[in-house]
């Protein structure tokens, strides 16, 4: 670098008319500019806060109402209801009696629904369904009615009164299944249960 | 307070003018010995400035006070500046000196070599006939010492497009120099 030459330059500069050091006092980061850029960062921060603000209300929101609804719905699916049939209750309707449901009681809502249910029920198939004798040893006798239909599927319901399924096993036996209420419990393993096997009629 | 008042209270040996002094222009005193110096030193070199100011006035009475003022400042700084063994480490006067050689004329095509005072004149002249707008910008570059990128932002211009506008202002001061036949 030629720094004699160059600190000449810089030092004469120093010197140069007032009224040109005057035209650039307090320039620096003081014009409407840099205002403007400034109230823009201001906006900008003011309009990441609104958005913090709405995400955090929606979420809250979210929390407060549609979380507990679909826990609602939820519910009652776990107890056989489709939310397809609940299209006619409201979304309070449904978290009331959800309530009521947890606590045990009943009330006419809560009947109402529960007759959704055995609609459903009434609804299952009317033909044996077709399982492997692999499928009936995977049962046991603490196995709920509802766990066996859901190990060997729906099928028909030829009982009256009582719940006895039947099913197709490899073909060519027919098995049938009794329960004597709706939460009774199998009783018996699966390999008796294909000891008990008839032969399916043609 | 109006800068005459300020003059006023250190022509009456009043020690409130230095208070005054920094409360209106501590900031860009700051600033002009900043660009030159690192921090620490730059708030020393602007104490150092204030105690010129009030060994000189009286019996100087600027007509323009900032002006006065800031040639303090940036003499002082620079003064700091040529004392220092660590010359390489003050980033932002390397720079601007880097800049600065590509406006020196090539030797042999120039006659005379300028004395300093007369280069300042010949930059009082070059100024004056610079527009209103590029002799704000070459000023608060190379006097001021800002930044080209913070130039460029508060100009609406990309770095580049305001460095090369630097660039088209060094060139020219370059030429009027080789055309007046001068060296430095």
């Amino acid at each position: 670098m030629k720094e004699k030459e160059v600190m000449k330059l810089f030092n004469s500069l120093t010197n140069v008319n007032g009224g040109y050091i005057e035209e650039i006092r307090g320039k620096t980061g003081r014009s409407k500019k840099t205002v403007f850029v400034l109230k823009r960062s201001t906006f900008l921060i003011e309009a990441i806060a609104a958005a913090c603000f709405i995400l955090i209300f929606s979420i809250t929101v979210y929390a407060k109402s549609v979380a507990p609804y679909n826990a609602a719905v939820g519910y009652l699916k776990a107890l056989g209801i489709d939310a397809e049939d609940l299209s006619d209750y409201s979304r309070k309707e449904i978290k009331e009696a959800v309530e009521v449901f947890k606590t045990g009681g009943s009330n006419a809502l809560t009947e109402k629904i529960l007759k959704l249910k055995l609609k459903n029920e009434v609804k299952s198939t009317d033909e044996p369904t077709k399982v492997t004798s692999e499928q009936i040893r995977l049962l046991t006798p603490t196995m709920t009615r509802a766990e066996v239909l859901e190990v060997l599927g729906d099928t028909a319901d030829i009982g009256s009164g009582i719940y006895i399924y039947v099913y197709e096993v490899d073909g060519q036996y027919t098995l049938t299944i009794p329960f004597t209420s709706y939460d009774a419990q199998l009783g018996v393993y699966g390999e008796t249960l294909l000891e008990a096997l008839t032969v399916k009629e043609k | 307070m109006e800068d005459s008042q300020i003059i006023s209270l250190y022509l009456e040996r009043d020690k409130a003018a230095i208070l005054e002094t920094e409360k209106k222009y501590g900031k860009s005193c700051l600033l002009i010995a900043e660009n030159i110096l690192p921090k620490a030193e730059a708030e020393e070199c602007v104490n150092d400035a204030y105690l010129k100011m009030w060994n000189s006035i009286p019996p100087n009475r600027p007509d323009k006070f900032f002006a006065y003022l800031g040639r303090i400042v940036r003499n002082t700084a620079i003064n700091i500046y040529n004392g220092s063994r660590r010359k390489k480490r003050y980033a932002g006067m390397m720079q601007i000196l880097s800049e600065f050689e590509e406006c020196i004329p090539a030797p042999e095509s120039v006659e005379n070599v300028i004395e300093e005072k007369a280069l300042t004149e010949f930059l009082n002249k070059w100024l004056a006939a610079l527009p209103y707008d590029d002799r704000v910008l070459f000023m608060r570059r190379y006097w001021n010492g800002e930044a080209v990128n913070a130039l460029g932002r508060e100009y609406g211009m990309s770095p580049e497009k305001m460095a090369k506008r630097m660039y088209k202002l060094r060139q020219l001061l370059k030429s009027e120099l080789e055309r007046e036949g001068y060296s430095l």
